[in-house]
């Protein structure tokens, strides 16, 4: 697993620095620090509450298809994304 | 000391945007997680081991204290200003930037894959005292993590240079996935 977070977090951070305008990159790798956050800030209640409601200490584990699929998915958009130019935010003028 | 000064943070990531080329940023930010793991494996061992041969609590938080103006006075020494003087300044324009669809999925794709695998932080260790680990085991299954990072973010952050940034964090999502279901399926198993 920790040769995963070798290979995941480095590169979505240089995913988001490539996105970002050089003037907002900042403010760019901001957001996408806190969307993290959120996701980091939000699994412990998930996960207790599947948990409790299901009573089965393994079903936090195993939902995690879904939300693999879910990244999967939104990873092959943005993939889709940066192959018709459509990723960059606009420069001012 | 370094470590406080290249902790994850918008600033300091910008700065190594800044200061090193596209397809050189994600080893660059793997290199940062080294040290900050490398900090975060040896820090209480040698504050364990400080506080076991007598010292003080007062004395250690002074000492750590010095340790990060140490820290400051490198990063205003060392690290130059990265932001051009000639770059107009951040403005709500921005907004327009972040409702993009590109930088939307991305960060909704990052917010998901930790919804999951964070619960290895928060969970693991009630999982772990409900199926027989003792607070000793689960505390070394941490400290072996770090040292993994420690030990293996080079040479993975050197093998993914040839895949695509895309490729290599589906990768790691897929092995992160995959281990998570394992605990999963081992608490099955278990019961």
């Amino acid at each position: 697993m920790t040769i995963g977070e070798n290979l995941f977090f480095p590169s979505m951070e240089a995913l988001a620095a490539n996105l970002a305008p050089e003037a907002e990159r900042a403010t760019f790798l901001g957001t996408y620090i806190l969307a993290s956050g959120v996701g980091w800030g939000l699994s412990p209640l998930i996960g207790g509450l599947i948990w409790d409601m299901t009573g089965s200490p393994r079903a936090p584990w195993l939902l995690t298809a879904p939300y693999a699929a879910a990244f999967l998915t939104l990873l092959a958009l943005l993939q889709g994304y940066v192959r018709s130019g459509a990723h960059s935010a606009p420069q001012r003028t | 000391m370094l470590s406080t000064s290249l902790h994850p943070g918008a600033a300091s990531s910008a700065v190594i945007a800044d200061l090193v080329e596209e397809e050189k940023r994600s080893l660059a930010f793997g290199v940062r997680r080294i040290l900050g793991n490398a900090v975060w494996v040896a820090a209480p061992a040698i504050g364990g081991a400080y506080l076991s041969s007598g010292g003080g609590f007062t004395a250690l938080l002074l000492s750590l204290a010095a340790l990060s103006a140490v820290g400051v006075a490198m990063l205003a020494a060392l690290v130059p200003e990265t932001r051009g003087s000639g770059l107009p300044p951040p403005s709500l324009y921005s907004l327009r930037g972040f409702l993009s669809k590109g930088f939307s999925c991305l960060c909704l794709s990052s917010l998901f894959t930790l919804l999951f695998y964070s619960q290895i932080y928060t969970l693991l260790p009630i999982y772990g005292r409900e199926y027989g680990l003792s607070e000793l085991e689960v505390g070394l299954l941490f400290s072996i993590s770090g040292a993994t990072v420690v030990a293996l973010q080079l040479p993975t952050s050197i093998a993914a240079r040839r895949a695509s940034l895309a490729t290599a964090s589906a990768l790691g999502v897929a092995v992160m996935a995959a281990g998570v279901c394992g605990i999963g399926s081992q608490a099955a198993s278990s019961s």
